[in-house]
């Protein structure tokens, strides 16, 4: 190979070499700008303040969800002088319209998995919530209840032991149960349990029997032809006209008295004549007795 | 000198002749235009030996681990730590650590001294920061399939991943694998170093 055709290969691997290097230096480039923009270094951000009593759980680089979407990051978790702790996060200013006055701060700490910090806004017609606007955290630990459960457990284990104890009240009524169910298998079968033995459900079915024999034979008495109901269907038919008859001489009764009371009316006359009479005959005896041989001298005597 | 003192000496000769190796690469006045000219003939020569058929074992490796993962989170309800894993476990972990060993397993190339130096050490990153692409395309496409609309989470998800202690930890990784690579001879020495140089990294990383 000559020379000038050596040289040209070699200028054509070096520009092959150096394409190479600098492809790599782009990507690396390229990536960690990538890296920067997805850490949100050149996104607009306004601070947000979060009050909480215990940080456990939180970190710094944790998100900030909305409905599962993260609007914002935490910065810096420090503790506050009055022993709180403060939790300094980032929202971006575009996710900022998520975040109102009436948002809720929560910090969920499942068994599994690492705490998530939410945000819920109901009310998204609110105000928005203010750069730099100090907001409580509420703590939601589910693994902060386990001793209360496993107490909890603990006890229930505790009362079913003591109730499937031999001599346990518990344990006594299952012997109860198994007696009368034992019963119930006789032969009177549920009857027997109830009455406490075969001898009374046999008394009671023999009642039972005779009650049967004494209602057909009522049945007989009160229902067949000629029997109490059909007398007392005929007696009270009777008795049906003879209301209507008395109806009738009431209002014959009635008119009597309507006639007794316009005759009544005369009576005041009458008897205003006759009391004239009377008094004209009291004054005529009054003055036959002032009269002699009638008259007698009437005096007072003392006793 | 004792015996032991000889011992040390022995064991520590391979490093301290790496070390020389990599200030005489890395030295402005190694970089002469014949230096400049062996190290892309050099860089080339590998990169074509070597870094087509690693990028596609690697975007293989990736397409497995990703379906492993995401079917796995996926029947256990823990299907929202698929991707972080992939990333963590592929781009930070994995094929950082796979470019140096292909590169340290491959015969050297045409070049030798500065040049054979300075273009592993470029070789090793080339090949991290190819296959971790396809390892981060292949993950967005095992996740959500060709829609782009889980761009999004993705890219929160790329940054809650690579947080600037990830990132740094990363880089430095990328840089020692490719300088202990580049620079011990003895193979043995070398995975051993790229060993190290992991526990270590992992250890600074949880710290």
């Amino acid at each position: 190979m000559d020379k000038p055709s050596t040289e040209a290969h070699d200028a054509g691997i070096e520009r092959k070499a150096i394409a190479l290097i600098v492809v790599t230096v782009a990507l690396i480039v390229a990536f960690v700008l990538y890296v920067m923009t997805a850490r949100g270094l050149f996104a607009e951000t306004q601070p947000l303040v979060l009050t909480t009593e215990n940080s456990e759980g939180v970190r710094p680089g944790m998100d900030l969800t909305f409905s599962g979407f993260p609007v914002g990051r935490v910065r810096r978790v420090e503790l506050a002088d009055d022993g709180r702790v403060r939790v300094l996060v980032d929202v971006r200013t575009r996710d900022a319209r998520w975040l109102r006055t009436s948002s809720i701060f929560t910090l969920e700490r499942g068994i599994v998995g690492e705490a998530r910090l939410r945000v819920f806004s109901a009310l998204l017609d609110d105000p928005p919530l203010p750069a730099g606007e100090e907001r409580p955290l509420l703590r939601g630990d589910a693994s902060e209840q386990l001793p209360q459960v496993l107490s909890s457990a603990r006890m229930l284990v505790e009362n079913l032991e003591r109730l499937t104890a031999q001599g346990s009240p518990f344990a006594n009524t299952l012997e109860h149960v198994e007696t009368v169910t034992g019963r119930m298998s006789g032969k009177q079968g549920v009857l027997g349990a109830v009455l406490g033995g075969d001898e009374e459900a046999r008394k009671l079915i023999a009642t039972l029997d005779h009650l049967n024999r004494l209602l057909a034979q009522a049945d007989q008495r009160l229902f067949a032809a000629g029997g109490l109901a059909d007398t007392s269907q005929a007696s009270l038919t009777e008795l049906q006209g003879l209301l209507v008859e008395a109806r009738a001489s009431l209002k014959r009764a009635d008119a009597i008295l309507a006639d007794v009371q316009g005759a009544s009316a005369d009576l005041g006359t009458l008897r205003t004549e006759v009391e004239m009479g009377l008094r004209k005959t009291s004054r005529l005896i009054d003055e036959i007795n002032r009269k002699w041989p009638f008259s007698h001298k009437t005096e007072i005597s003392p006793p | 000198m004792s015996p032991s003192l000889t011992a040390v000496a022995r064991g520590v000769r391979p490093f301290i002749e790496a070390a020389e190796r990599l200030v005489t690469a890395f030295s402005p006045s190694t970089w002469t235009p014949v230096v400049q000219r062996q190290i892309s003939q050099c860089l080339w020569a590998e990169a074509r030996q070597i870094l087509p058929r690693f990028v596609l074992l690697s975007g293989l490796l990736s397409l497995a681990i990703v379906h492993i993962v995401v079917n796995t989170t996926n029947n256990y309800g823990l299907s929202g730590f698929a991707l972080a894993t992939v990333m963590r476990l592929l781009v930070v972990e994995l094929l950082p650590l796979l470019a140096a060993v292909n590169v340290a397993l491959a015969p050297p190339g045409r070049g030798a001294g500065a040049a054979l130096v300075v273009s592993r050490c470029v070789l090793v990153i080339v090949m991290t920061t190819l296959s971790s692409a396809v390892a981060l395309a292949i993950a967005y496409l095992g996740m959500y399939g060709l829609t782009p609309w889980g761009l999004g989470i993705y890219t929160h998800t790329v940054g809650q991943v690579f947080e600037p202690v990830v990132l740094i930890a990363l880089a430095l990784k990328s840089l020692l694998f490719a300088v202990t690579v580049a620079t011990l001879s003895r193979a043995a020495l070398t995975f051993g170093a790229l060993l190290g140089i992991e526990i270590l990294l992992l250890v600074i990383e949880f710290l």
